[in-house]
């Protein structure tokens, strides 16, 4: 039975699908929210007021206030940090299982290999290119390639693609997040655009080691 | 045909699909399903709605990709609609054939029942005995063939009628074809 559990596959296209319309479901959930909880109040009837909603295949929700606000963003870095925290343990018995690979995470140097290489792989199909450390408790993950930002782009130009791409950024930054409060670490995540140069992204992560 | 059709589906999926583990769908999609719980107040209409959408706007723009790699043209009946969602589609992107069965007499009716669903392995549903009569958990599939047919001209009406997660038998999807769109000229060209 064992050998039956984390062998099925599914596209990665379905993946990144899912992902992808997880940031554009999370700023209706916002305007919905925001038009529930309100009701009497000028905002409240203001967003009841508006009846023309985000048509498929659009881009639409990528215009909207709630896009870049902080609601959104919390939100979409939850949705990787719950699939984070519980996705270590698959991850580790896979390894161990069917790889016969024994992997040790006593260090938090040696989790964040098992981020760049065994977690990024799983996720995104290639290993992170280069990890930093200063030896302190920050470390600096970089990938020249970030999948889910190949084919983005925006019809305002490229200060806008850098702008609207912060909330596609949270995922990652929460599943990082999640994997390491899985392993009992505590770390603030936080991904940038390396100058301007989409899609490399490098994910700044600040561990929060108290002895 | 059919045994073509199978053939198709399993050469796409085997040859031109990129792959991932499948446990990795499946706790994606948990947690932002348990997100829509917990945004909505377990008001599982609500989720139900979003989730739908969700798949909605990504049938529509799937449905690029689904002819791009299966080079497939328009198909000559329902049936054959039919068999193509479930031996090529479902094949490709998730791996699993459904099998098709209870038609209507007038052929515009069929349900998709799904012996595998890797959006819901080891899930359970909230037991606060309202999930299992309200939430319909793997609704975004609903939304996806919906939107997917209807960029193919088959206005259609897609919905599950049970689910294993509820406690029931089986996990069914109906689909119904409502009517086939015209081709239309979008307004001010001609």
């Amino acid at each position: 039975m064992p050998e039956e559990f984390f062998t099925k596959e599914v596209s990665a296209m379905a993946l990144e699908y899912l992902v992808n319309e997880a940031v554009a479901l999370s700023v209706r959930v916002d305007e919905l929210l925001a038009s529930d909880s309100a009701p009497g109040t000028l905002a409240g009837d203001l967003a009841g007021l508006k009846l023309e909603q985000d048509k498929p295949g659009t881009v639409d929700f990528a215009s909207s206030p709630k896009f870049l606000g902080l609601n959104n963003l919390y939100r979409v870095e939850k949705y990787g940090y719950e699939i984070g925290y519980k996705i270590t343990d698959c991850i580790i018995y896979k390894k161990s299982v069917q790889e016969g690979v024994n992997i040790q995470l006593l260090e938090v140097l040696e989790v964040m290999k098992f981020i760049c290489r065994d977690v990024w792989r799983m996720f995104y199909l290639k290993q992170m290119d280069n990890l930093r450390t200063n030896h302190i408790g920050t470390f600096v993950l970089v990938d020249n390639n970030f999948r889910p930002l190949i084919n983005v782009s925006s019809a305002q130009g490229d200060a806008d693609t850098v702008r609207k791409v912060q909330p596609y950024l949270q995922l990652p930054c929460g599943l990082i997040r999640g994997i390491l409060a899985s392993l009992g670490i505590s770390a603030v995540v936080k991904a940038d655009v390396i100058e301007n140069r989409l899609p490399a992204v490098s994910f700044n992560v600040q561990t929060s080691l108290a002895k | 045909m059919s045994k073509q059709i199978k053939q198709l589906g399993d050469d796409v999926w085997k040859t031109k699909v990129e792959k991932v583990n499948s446990e990795l769908f499946t706790l994606t999609y948990g947690s932002i399903v348990a997100q829509l719980c917990r945004d909505f107040n377990n008001n599982y209409e609500e989720v139900n709605a979003q989730t739908y959408k969700m798949g909605y706007n990504i049938g529509v723009r799937l449905i690029d990709e689904f002819l791009q790699k299966t080079q497939l043209s328009r198909c000559s009946s329902f049936r054959d609609t039919a068999e193509i969602v479930s031996k090529v589609g479902f094949k490709m992107f998730l791996n699993i054939v459904p099998n098709i069965t209870n038609w209507t007499s007038d052929m515009t009716t069929f349900s998709l029942i799904l012996t595998e669903n890797p959006l819901a392995d080891f899930v359970e549903l909230p037991d606060d005995g309202k999930a299992v009569k309200e939430l319909w958990y793997s609704n975004i599939l609903c939304g996806v063939l919906r939107g997917a047919l209807e960029m193919v001209q088959l206005d259609c009406e897609v919905g599950f009628i049970s689910d294993v997660l509820r406690g029931d038998e089986t996990t069914e999807l109906r689909v119904r074809l409502v009517q086939v769109l015209k081709d239309e000229i979008p307004a001010g060209e001609e």
